[in-house]
């Protein structure tokens, strides 16, 4: 990861609505996860190729969080992100 | 030999085998019996000693053959429930029990050993109508349960126990051997109902404090709920779909309780007027 990199979403994972919550279904691994508010804003945003400063702002502007929090928190979801193919390093 | 027919979700099987054989099928299926012959059997059973074996067929094909006559209905059991399964079609197959209460059905999902058919065994006691045991079919369209009647398996220890506590008022009890009960419910439903509740039990004897009933959103119970599922028939993003459709409509709750006693308080406070 570099502050350069851009990540989108891999176009693998269709969204689900369960109730108040959204969940990711991955074809592919034929596994479901179910995000949290914070998780969907993020995989939302991804919509687009985003940088990591990027979402780091539009995540600060909407819960209002604390920037070093929300950064450890980012790194994390991006990490699991990639890891279930939810979204991928633009080209 | 005698040949009988028993009705179950989406099959009728014919069985045919001497009383002693029969005699112990119909503990484990009371409610099966159907009424003359049918018009179609899905698969035909037989169940015949041969020197000192009893030797299991389904369709002419032998399936195992075993040293006791109960034995013998162990296989039958649980060849009968993997064809259910195949005979299920679009329904939706649950590893749990099920129940009537007030405002429709109520499953209790869960893994093995997790409380399941002791929470299913109290909810009969305590006044609902039996509907399912280990297998529970949803039709995910309309989101009905439909009842698969096989009587209860239980411990033998937990009968004993629950004795010690309660009187058992609701339902036979045949001992299979020292250790296994089957529990035999005198109310039941026959009639598919729509799905109001689900319970997921959790015994925790080293829980503290007093037993709860933890209310779960269903994108809280989703991925756990799907890992009660039976294989999908579908594919998985179908068994998805449907059940997000069926959790979206119940309320969901996790009870977590201590002993017997804890048990009872949780399901009467969550289900009060059969109890009174």
């Amino acid at each position: 990861m570099t502050k350069d990199t851009y990540y989108v979403q891999s176009g693998k994972a269709k969204v689900k609505t369960v109730g108040n919550d959204k969940a990711l279904y991955v074809g592919d691994q034929q596994a479901v996860h179910v995000l949290n508010q914070t998780a969907y804003l993020i995989y939302e945003a991804m919509s687009e190729p985003i940088l990591f400063d990027e979402l780091v702002d539009v995540i600060k502007e909407v819960t209002g969080g604390e920037e070093q929090a929300i950064r450890e928190d980012l790194e994390e979801t991006i990490d699991l992100f990639l890891r279930y193919g939810f979204i991928k390093i633009a080209e | 030999m005698r040949t009988v027919y028993l009705a179950f979700p989406r099959m009728t099987i014919s069985l045919t085998a001497g009383e002693e054989v029969l005699e112990k099928a119909f503990v484990f299926y009371p409610f099966s019996q159907s009424e003359g012959k049918p018009l179609f059997v899905t698969h035909a059973y037989r169940v015949e000693r041969e020197e000192q074996k009893w030797v299991v067929t389904k369709d002419g094909e032998v399936l195992d053959s075993r040293a006791s006559a109960w034995e013998a209905v162990f296989v039958l059991e649980y060849d009968i429930e993997l064809s259910i399964l195949e005979q299920r079609g679009d329904w939706l197959a649950i590893h749990a029990g099920c129940v009537a209460v007030a405002d429709g059905a109520c499953l209790v999902a869960g893994n093995p050993d997790s409380g399941k058919t002791t929470t299913t065994f109290h909810l009969v006691e305590l006044g609902w109508k039996f509907m399912c045991e280990e297998i529970a079919f949803i039709d995910s369209e309309k989101k009905e349960v439909h009842p698969f009647l096989q009587t209860l398996s239980l411990d033998k220890r937990f009968i004993d126990a629950v004795k010690g506590k309660f009187p058992v008022r609701r339902g036979k009890v045949h001992e299979l051997n020292p250790s296994l009960v089957r529990y035999s419910p005198e109310l039941i439903r026959e009639e598919p109902l729509r799905l109001s509740t689900i319970l997921v039990p959790k015994r925790e004897p080293e829980a503290e404090g007093e037993a709860e009933a933890v209310s779960l959103s269903p994108g809280a119970f989703l991925t756990e709920f799907l890992g009660y599922c039976f294989e999908p028939r579908e594919g998985m993003e179908d068994l998805v779909d449907r059940v997000i459709g069926v959790l979206e409509d119940c309320r969901i709750y996790r009870i977590v309780y201590r002993d017997i006693s804890d048990c009872r308080r949780i399901l009467i406070r969550l289900f009060p007027s059969a109890s009174a």
